[in-house]
């Protein structure tokens, strides 16, 4: 089940967000390696997971499977404020209807054999839904170079801000990616998911009503 | 940023601006053709990377190398021997072809492949991995006489090499497809190639399908004539790109 979590309904889901920052810190710190985002109490959470991010979780009997974070590029953001300088071509972009993607992940037990694992669809179906429903138009974000080809073969459109980084020992590249219902529809057909995965417990039912403008 | 570093990210922009415009595999051998030319390349090769002992030449997507190359190496089967694809296959980062180190006391073939690349113009290159949502390997070569490989330089191939491949493969998904109702091989044809892909012969297809081997064949034929491939191998790994069969397991 892919569950939308934001400020609005984070009271509901108290165990699953304890249990998604220790899932993220197996994932990132332990599994990535990404040591500069190690903290001594075991959570991995950085200054943007506030009351601005929205969390999209893959949740199966009160644990985190799967998830992705969404934060508005109007307010402070990784591209934004640590990596404006992959962005130098077009600029990072900053708008109501753009937010940046990170921190997507699947954990190790959901992961099936080859890359276009259908767990990690689910959760990035349960992202497309919600931005659709809330009016997000696009997705900015950075990325390794070589999942390029990857969202090419979803069928999504991708526009880089700048040229590949090394940051570390990876190439990366800033990017935004306009995404709308034929985005969905070419995601859910390349992972042969057939149904909407969202549930929106304890926000507005209504769309376009979960976000704060 | 230096007066150099946005010449060399407004050459790449600029291309892949073109590359949205480009209508056929022409226009963008062309306008590829041309900035490569500008950085020093003189050849270039946008192909899928199969294991050997698969032959390279059903993979193939938009062919820049010099005439007479090409020829030597497909009848000497020089991709079995090419160090510059072998390093390919085990990279996600781009890399010079002399990043791609090789033996030449114990791999004596691959010096003779590189040599024949040294014959033809090609002495220096620059090799971009491109990994398939599939797993599948592809990637971007280039070669010249002294290609340019300021940092910057590079940058802005990787870049170019990433939006050059997607642009050939939609273009190729487009001239194969004759695409009415979206679909181009009947349900029939598209499980029985799949069958095939999954390595079986068409004596076993013809067993899971309840049909003759005669019939089998006949699907497998008239698969490959739509996808226009001139064999099984190629006919799968077109049906594969073209999306019209998915990779079994």
């Amino acid at each position: 089940m892919i569950q939308v979590v934001t400020a609005a309904n984070s009271h509901l889901f108290e165990n699953e967000l304890a249990n998604y920052f220790r899932v993220r810190h197996e994932i990132f710190v332990v599994e990535r390696g990404w040591s500069a985002v190690a903290r001594p109490d075991g959570l991995e959470k950085d200054q943007f997971d506030n009351e601005d991010a929205i969390y999209i979780l893959g949740i199966e009997n009160r644990h985190v499977y799967g998830g992705a974070r969404l934060v508005p590029s109007t307010k402070p953001h990784l591209l934004g404020e640590v990596f404006p300088h992959l962005a130098s071509v077009r600029g990072v972009p900053r708008d109501p209807g753009i937010y940046e993607w990170t921190r997507i992940f699947v954990t190790k037990d959901k992961r099936e054999g080859g890359n276009a694992g259908r767990t990690a669809g689910t959760v990035i179906c349960g992202m497309l839904e919600f931005c659709l429903e809330e009016g997000i138009h696009a997705l900015s974000g950075v990325i390794d170079a070589w999942w390029l080809p990857r969202f090419h073969d979803m069928g999504w459109t991708v526009h880089p801000l700048g040229l590949p980084e090394l940051v570390g020992k990876d190439h990366v590249l800033a990017v935004v990616m306009p995404i709308d219902q034929e985005t969905l529809e070419k995601t859910r057909a390349f992972h042969a998911i057939e149904e909407a995965v969202l549930t929106r417990r304890g926000l507005d039912p209504l769309p376009g009503r979960a976000l704060v403008s | 940023m230096t007066a150099r570093m946005v010449d060399y990210a407004r050459a790449a922009f600029d291309l892949i601006d073109h590359f949205d415009g480009a209508k056929t595999t022409d226009q963008v051998m062309s306008q590829l053709g041309s900035a490569l030319s500008a950085f020093g390349y003189n050849a270039f090769l946008i192909t899928g990377v199969p294991e050997p002992p698969l032959r390279v030449e059903a993979y193939f997507l938009l062919n820049g190398w010099p005439d007479g190359f090409g020829t030597e190496y497909h009848q000497k089967n020089y991709y079995r021997d090419d160090p510059i694809a072998a390093w390919c296959r085990r990279s996600i980062d781009p890399y010079e072809w002399s990043e791609a180190k090789y033996n030449p006391e114990t791999w004596p073939r691959a010096a003779t492949v590189m040599q024949l690349a040294d014959d033809f113009g090609m002495k220096r290159g620059f090799c971009v991995p491109i990994i398939r949502a599939n797993g599948f390997t592809a990637c971007v070569t280039m070669a010249g006489d002294k290609p340019d490989f300021d940092p910057e330089a590079k940058k802005a191939m990787h870049l170019i090499s990433l939006y050059a491949h997607a642009k050939a493969v939609k273009l190729m998904r487009m001239d194969a497809a004759l695409r009415t109702d979206g679909r181009m091989l009947t349900k029939r044809e598209a499980e029985a190639l799949t069958w095939i892909a999954a390595g079986k012969s068409s004596w076993e297809v013809a067993s899971i399908m309840g049909i003759t081997e005669r019939t089998v064949n006949k699907f497998v034929a008239d698969a490959a004539q739509k996808l226009k491939a001139r064999t099984r191998t190629q006919a799968v790994v077109n049906a594969i790109f073209a999306r019209e069969i998915q990779i079994p397991g």
